[in-house]
């Protein structure tokens, strides 16, 4: 195998190269049961100050987003520093909502200072309960019953009067009045029974006259009687009420004399206690009506829960936010696992009663703005913005600065029943919506108030330096996470391993990942194995145990892969040589668990019009990113090779046996191999395998997952045999994201497998077909023999042989295909 | 009230729908109380429809607005009052569970009572009143009768007019026309026995029916409750009398067919002088 091409950069790399191995020599520890805790995330200054920030500002709008890949401890560092932060501040008060006398609508809101709103609506319960007992024994006293006595005396006594007089004066003229269906009937009487029609008919006629007279006058003074009843019957009512009322205040001051005294001083509950005595003795005849309803039954009733009514609801106080008045402070910190609308701003609830949906404000009900009112929120970003109307109802909020209740319901109009308006609160909370970047991208350009209410981003990093002082502060995490969990502490060498699967995690030999919880995860995983057997600590093997185990346990689809493979259901070789042939790698799944495979990739090549077909793209199996990389390799091949003449290539390029979709370039350094191999008629070694992209120069650039494409590819190699003659080219600049297994480390420093790092095409060229790429002399010619000079060749001869073919006349494309 | 068990029926006589509506809630109360049924009986007084049409006028209750009526439409009015009286009356004694029935008849008030009353019956004599006051509930009859606590059995018409006070939230009220001196406030006369926590009762005695007319005439009193066998009101004409000057529903104990005289003007007491 060559180990250094014509070229001149193509470099094997040694097995120190491929694995960035911590000592556990650095650590000054002999467990991390010695080491101090650490307060605090590491590797994220840029995400915490900008946390600390919006804590600590007090501006409104200045929310925050917390941005950043999931498993960064975006969540656990946000909550804390909030908490430290809201134990600095004073506790925010309490809220109430009470029935608004003037509109019942429109609840009121009322601010009472912390600890107070519980006490009030237990005041006002008892105060209910007492007046249901005081009024109606206050009604039933003798003192009413005495002065309402003589009240009726004195209306009735005038209405009887007069009525009895009116009747007296009627029996003197010799009328009777009657009662009939009809009404009164007023008619003459003689010897005390009234006059017959023939017998009045037979009287004479100055008799008649005289008899229409007293008639008519009893008549006149019958209806002036009747006029002046119910001028009579108001000012009794007037007099009634009036009594009432006085009755009813002496109770109502009664019972509101406590409540005074223990809510008096605050003016808003003065204000409110003042308006509800008027309607308190305004509405006295609810409690008699509550009072008598007790009677009724065979058994004697204590004192009743009478507030419970809904009558008496109007008198009740709703806690939309309280405390107990022994409750420690501070300011909350509140988190909304399921943030709905209603969730988020409260709601108001509804009732069914004879059919229709009714409410009160007793039914209002708090959401989550509301506990974290002089505090914070915490928010999932994807869940907000995917429950319906919660993204615009948070933004509304804060934009207010007002926590409103907003009904769906009702601002579509889809219910057509009695709702209400309650007052808003006043809104004083830092919201934090945690995401990940690509929502945090989407909402800067595409929603114009997210920029104007969430001014700070705490951006989270995803891997940090790994230097001496990291790994120090590393160390210290895991002391930090095992204490806190009740772990096994961690040896230096169980440290170095976590180290290690750190590093393999950012995919980067100079760095650690910012992923935790999966590091965390192997810790927990370690420290069980680690008391299975009876260890007193964590060390590294249980670390490298948790991290198979992990592994394995991901691994159904790459073993069934690789059995395939074994089985040559899926064709791959890694041996001998084909052309226009090649091995390429893929790697396949989520970012926790990826797994790499070979993939057989070929070129077919004949003289056409110019065209490289991707048949991938062409069935729509792949992706943009692909189709691009093919796109350059063609721009390549059409600018380095006989440049003069007209591309007269058709070639097409295919993933063998692949199904499932292919997007990425970092397959066409080796599609371009097998289309050059495919023109100069050399075949390519297939104990190689090939990542990397090109460039239109000729140039490989770095891809991703190299690690776990060249495992992929061992582990073919190793089940069909090492030869010795087996490895991988990738591109130089991934030599530093090398993090490969132990057992690939062993066999490339065994001589068992190699891997070499390109820099460029031809590097890759000459290590597949073991010839000189050639460089272009001055003369222009590629050397003769080259791998270079034979594509150039073949291209030339598609192109006279185009020309040729055009000339004599014949129709075509030169595809093959008629002409459009 | 042991004096309930023996009511069989509970009769309501009107001479309109308007005072039997007024009638019908308390009536239903009795009825159920005593397990009875409910008559209602619409007595259509002849007067009223023998009245020469034009020449005299009536004046619609309550508007004070007068005009003249053709008696054929008396007719059509009692007709319709029945149908009133008849539908208000099924639907509470059917709320009630109670037996129910319903009648016309002709005649005046206190002629139709002494023709379908019997001994266990309570009549309700239903009236109107013009203003919707809360006077007393009045117990007409002898205080001695009612029991003065030696053990003599209590006047049934003392004992229901007492528990319908209670029940009504309402003052009670004796008017005793036995001939005792007059007097008005409180009173000489024993306490009457107590039935549990009942109203303490006013009491008056008068020397006839004739001033305890004049007493309920100024009283404006919400119920009269009183034995129709009691002397100065057995006869027709002093039941009439009786239902002009109380001009308020009375209730009659026992008001059995013979013990109602309905021969006018014979003892019948003068209307009540203006006092």
């Amino acid at each position: 195998m060559a180990q250094s091409g014509t070229s001149g950069q193509a470099t094997e790399l040694p097995a120190d190269a491929l694995r960035a191995v911590c000592d556990p020599g650095i650590f000054d520890f002999a467990t991390t049961a010695t080491l101090d805790p650490l307060p605090a995330l590491i590797g994220q200054e840029r995400a915490t100050e900008a946390i600390a920030l919006a804590a600590g500002m007090r501006h409104k709008r200045f929310n925050l987003f917390v941005a950043g890949p999931q498993g960064t401890g975006r969540h656990s560092a946000v909550l804390r520093m909030l908490e430290e932060e809201a134990a600095t501040r004073p506790a925010p008060g309490d809220w109430v909502h009470v029935y608004n006398f003037e509109n019942a609508d429109r609840p009121r809101a009322m601010a009472l200072p912390r600890g107070t709103a519980l006490g009030l609506r237990d005041a006002m319960q008892v105060l209910v309960d007492d007046l249901a007992n005081d009024i109606p024994a206050l009604f039933d006293s003798e003192e009413y019953q005495n002065r309402r006595t003589a009240i009726e005396q004195e209306f009735g006594g005038h209405h009887e009067v007069a009525f009895s007089e009116l009747n007296e004066k009627a029996r003197r003229r010799g009328v009777a009045i009657l009662r009939t269906p009809m009404g009164f009937a007023i008619a003459a009487v003689k010897d005390g029974e009234v006059i017959k029609p023939d017998a009045f008919s037979k009287l004479p006629e100055d008799e008649r006259k005289q008899i229409e007279a007293r008639v008519a006058e009893t008549q006149g003074e019958l209806e002036e009687f009747l006029k002046s009843v119910p001028q009579m019957e108001k000012s009794h009512r007037r007099a009634v009420g009036k009594l009432n009322a006085e009755m009813a205040e002496q109770a109502v001051d009664a019972a509101l004399t406590e409540v005074l005294r223990k809510f008096g001083r605050i003016d808003a509950v003065r204000d409110y206690l003042a308006e509800l005595r008027a309607d308190l003795i305004s509405n006295a005849t609810l409690f008699l009506k509550a009072g008598r309803q007790e009677d009724d039954g065979p058994f004697p009733v204590p004192a009743a829960k009478v507030h419970d009514d809904p009558a008496f609801h109007r008198y009740a106080v709703n806690v939309m936010v309280g405390h107990a008045p022994d409750e420690e402070g501070g300011a909350p910190v509140v988190t909304e696992a399921l943030p709905t609308l209603g969730n988020l701003t409260g709601r108001v609830e509804h009732m069914s009663s004879m059919g229709a949906l009714v409410t009160d404000f007793t039914l209002i009900r708090p959401g989550a703005l509301h506990r974290a009112n002089g505090g914070f929120l915490v928010l999932d970003a994807e869940r907000v913005l995917t429950e319906p109307f919660a993204w615009e109802a948070l933004k509304r909020c804060l934009e207010t600065g007002e926590i409103k209740i907003i009904s769906p319901a009702q601002r579509y109009s889809l219910l057509s029943t009695t709702t209400l308006e309650p007052d808003p609160i006043p809104l004083d909370a830092r919201v934090v919506l945690v995401g990940d970047r690509r929502l945090h991208m989407l909402l800067s350009t595409l929603d114009p108030e997210f920029g104007e209410l969430f001014k700070i981003t705490a951006d989270f990093d995803d891997d940090m330096a790994r230097d001496d002082e990291a790994l120090t502060l590393f160390a210290r995490m895991v002391a930090t996470v095992a204490g806190r969990e009740g772990l096994l502490p961690a040896t230096p060498e169980g440290v170095a391993a976590l180290v290690d699967f750190s590093t393999r995690e950012a995919d980067d030999q100079q760095k650690l990942s910012l992923r935790i919880s999966a590091i965390w995860d192997i810790l927990r995983e370690a420290d069980h194995l680690a008391r299975r057997a009876e260890a007193k600590a964590i060390e590294a093997e249980q670390v490298a145990a948790a991290i198979r185990a992990a592994r394995r346990r991901a691994s159904r689809v790459r073993d069934r892969i690789q059995e395939m493979i074994a089985r040559d259901t899926i064709m791959i070789s890694t041996r001998g040589a084909e052309l226009g042939q090649v091995n390429g790698l893929t790697v396949t799944g989520m970012r926790e668990h990826r797994f790499g495979a070979p993939v057989r990739i070929t070129a077919r090549v004949r003289m056409g019009a110019g065209k490289v077909v991707d048949i991938e793209r062409e069935v729509k199996l792949g992706g943009p990113i692909h189709s691009k990389g093919v796109l350059i390799l063609s721009g390549y091949l059409s600018t380095h090779y006989a440049p003069e003449m007209p591309l007269s290539l058709w070639a097409s390029l295919v993933f063998e046996q692949s199904y499932g979709g292919v997007d990425g370039d970092s397959a066409s350094v080796a599609e371009l191999c097998a289309l050059l191999s495919a023109l100069a008629g050399v075949p390519l070694s297939q104990s190689l395998a090939v990542t990397g992209s090109v460039n239109q120069q000729g140039e490989v650039q770095p891809v991703g997952g190299v690690n776990e494409k060249i495992e992929g590819f061992f582990d073919v190699c190793k089940a069909q045999g090492l030869t010795g003659r087996q490895g991988v080219l990738l591109p130089r600049r991934n030599a530093a994201n090398l993090m490969l297994r132990e057992d690939v480390v062993e066999a490339v420093r065994a001589g068992k497998f190699a891997i070499h790092a390109i820099s460029s095409v031809d590097q890759a060229i000459e290590l597949l077909t073991g010839l000189p790429a050639g460089r272009r002399a001055a003369n222009g010619q590629f050397p003769d023999g080259s791998v270079n000079a034979n594509v150039e060749a073949r291209l030339e001869d598609f192109a006279l042989a185009r020309r040729d073919f055009a000339g004599s006349g014949r129709d075509g494309d030169g595809n093959g295909n008629a002409t459009e | 009230m042991s004096e309930l068990l023996r009511i069989r029926n509970v009769l309501i006589v009107a001479g309109c729908y308007a005072d039997a509506e007024a009638a019908i809630p308390l009536a239903v109360q009795l009825a159920r109380l005593a397990q009875a049924e409910i008559t209602g009986v619409l007595a259509e007084d002849p007067a009223a429809h023998d009245l020469p049409g034009g020449a005299f006028l009536l004046a619609p209750r309550g508007t004070g607005a007068g005009a003249a009526f053709p008696a054929s439409r008396m007719r059509a009015a009692f007709q319709a009052d029945a149908r009133a009286f008849e539908a208000r009356l099924r639907r509470a004694a059917v709320q009630e569970a109670l037996g129910w029935r319903f009648r016309r008849e002709a005649g005046a008030l206190p002629e139709v009572l002494a023709r379908l009353a019997t001994r266990e019956d309570v009549a309700l004599l239903g009236y109107r009143r013009t203003m919707r006051l809360r006077g007393p509930v009045v117990a007409l009859g002898n205080s001695d009768a009612a029991g003065t606590g030696s053990g003599a059995a209590a006047d049934p018409a003392f004992s229901l007019a007492s528990a319908l006070a209670r029940a009504m939230n309402l003052p009670l009220m004796v008017i005793d026309p036995s001939g005792a001196p007059e007097h008005a406030g409180a009173h000489d006369l024993p306490p009457l026995p107590g039935r549990g926590a009942g109203p303490v009762p006013a009491r008056l005695s008068v020397p006839d029916s004739a001033a305890a007319l004049r007493a309920l005439d100024r009283l404006a009193p919400t119920l009269v409750v009183l034995d129709s066998r009691l002397a100065g009101f057995h006869r027709g004409a002093e039941l009439r009398a009786l239902i002009e000057t109380a001009r308020c529903p009375i209730l009659l104990i026992s008001p059995r067919g013979d013990s109602l005289d309905t021969q006018p003007g014979r003892g019948a007491p003068a209307h009540p002088a203006r006092g």
